[in-house]
């Protein structure tokens, strides 16, 4: 059975105001946003933060969700990218941590277990050759578990172009770790 | 944990990868779909989604006019838009007196501000024969035009002074303007003088001699 399934109910039932379907979507989408704001920032506290900006939107404007007609992880990660990019205006480009610093955050980091941060670290580590918007495409493909169509939507390209980029990305990623 | 302990953890990690090579897109698609990603703890699930909220609440309004309402404001947006053009149109031929002569003004001053440079000597000609006619009908009934209306005269004549001598703008001006000259210096005999009449009269005289003779010397 399609865990998203229920989904089209949920948010039926978010739009009028039920909190506990909002809740359940939260719960659904929460670490995927977060996860997409961790790899972009590498900054837990921050991912944290933008991540709650972002779910703040979707409660204020979750009953105007129907009129985009957008899949809803879809909508999500557009906000997510929309808050993303005010983000780095706001900052100016400020210079990100380079990904070994992750395990330098005992704070945040104590309440995941050892081998997810070298997972973390390890994925982080992968996505360094790529171009930003590779690395934006292939966050949302299997951080944000969405499809190309949909990766399209978010970014304003088409689907087919967005088949494109990640042909070239895992091309890219695949000679990368082929080099001695 | 030190650094050099992550430093070596990350080139052990590499060396990992250097071994099992991809050998394919597919595979390496499948490598960074097998990746355990981190997650949160329920705790730090809990703090975003308070913190979700209390922004939520922080945020303002998003204002959204429904078609409803836009339906119902277009012919208040009609009304003051037809009213609006009403009262400029009515305002073109009020004199400096009445009630409407501020608009006729304002809507002037917009066409001069808005016409390019080049084309403000033919504008300014246009617009100093209105302040002519305006003295002149002030005149006919007895008053005096306010110093304003002169002092636009005085700038608009001054612009139709600066078209391009040999043009043949600046003789279609000189044409214009000898024939406003003449139809003062009728209305002068007919009524009794006022001091705005001979002062618009005497700045057309001199602009009429200027545009007559660019040089400034006289023929």
């Amino acid at each position: 059975m399609d865990p998203r399934s229920d989904e089209p109910k949920l948010l039926r039932q978010a739009s009028q105001g039920d909190k506990d379907a909002l809740a359940e979507l939260y719960e659904r989408y929460v670490d995927a946003i977060y996860r997409f704001m961790l790899y972009r920032t590498r900054d837990h506290a921050l991912a944290e933060d933008l991540t709650a900006e972002v779910f703040a939107q979707v409660i204020q404007s979750i009953h105007r969700y129907e009129e985009r007609g957008l899949p809803f992880g879809a909508w999500l990660f557009a906000i997510a990218r929309a808050r993303l990019v005010d983000h780095i205006r706001r900052q100016k480009r400020r210079p990100v941590a380079p990904a070994s610093d992750l395990l330098c955050l005992p704070d945040k980091q104590a309440e995941a277990a050892p081998e997810q941060v070298l997972d973390e670290v390890q994925f982080l580590s992968l996505l360094h050759p790529l171009t930003e918007r590779q690395r934006e495409a292939v966050l949302l493909r299997f951080v944000g578990e969405l499809s190309h169509a949909e990766i399209a939507e978010v970014t304003g390209s088409t689907a087919n172009a967005v088949k494109q980029l990640m042909y070239r990305a895992l091309n890219r990623l695949r000679k990368a770790l082929e080099e001695p | 944990m030190s650094r050099r302990r992550v430093e070596h953890l990350l080139r052990k990690l590499n060396r990992r990868h250097y071994d099992a090579p991809a050998t394919d897109v597919e595979h390496v698609a499948e490598r960074l779909a097998s990746f355990r990603h981190p997650t949160l703890s329920s705790r730090a699930r809990a703090r975003i989604w308070q913190a979700a909220q209390a922004r939520a609440a922080s945020l303002p309004a998003r204002r959204t006019v429904r078609p409803r309402l836009a339906w119902a404001a277009l012919p208040l947006v009609l009304l003051f838009f037809l009213s609006s053009t009403s009262v400029v149109m009515a305002a073109q031929s009020s004199l400096p007196s009445e009630a409407l002569y501020p608009f006729k003004s304002l809507s002037e001053q917009v066409w001069f501000t808005l016409t390019p440079e080049a084309q403000r000597p033919a504008v300014a000609l246009e617009l100093a024969t209105r302040r002519i006619a305006e003295v002149g009908q002030l005149n006919q009934r007895g008053e005096v035009a306010p110093a304003g209306v002169l002092e636009d005269l005085e700038a608009y004549l001054t612009w139709i002074d600066q078209m391009p001598a040999g043009e043949p703008a600046r003789t279609q001006a000189l044409y214009r303007l000898s024939y406003e000259i003449q139809a003062l210096e009728e209305q002068a005999q007919d009524l009794p003088l006022n001091s705005s009449l001979l002062l618009a009269l005497a700045a057309c005289r001199r602009t009429q001699i200027a545009l007559a003779n660019p040089s400034g010397f006289e023929p």
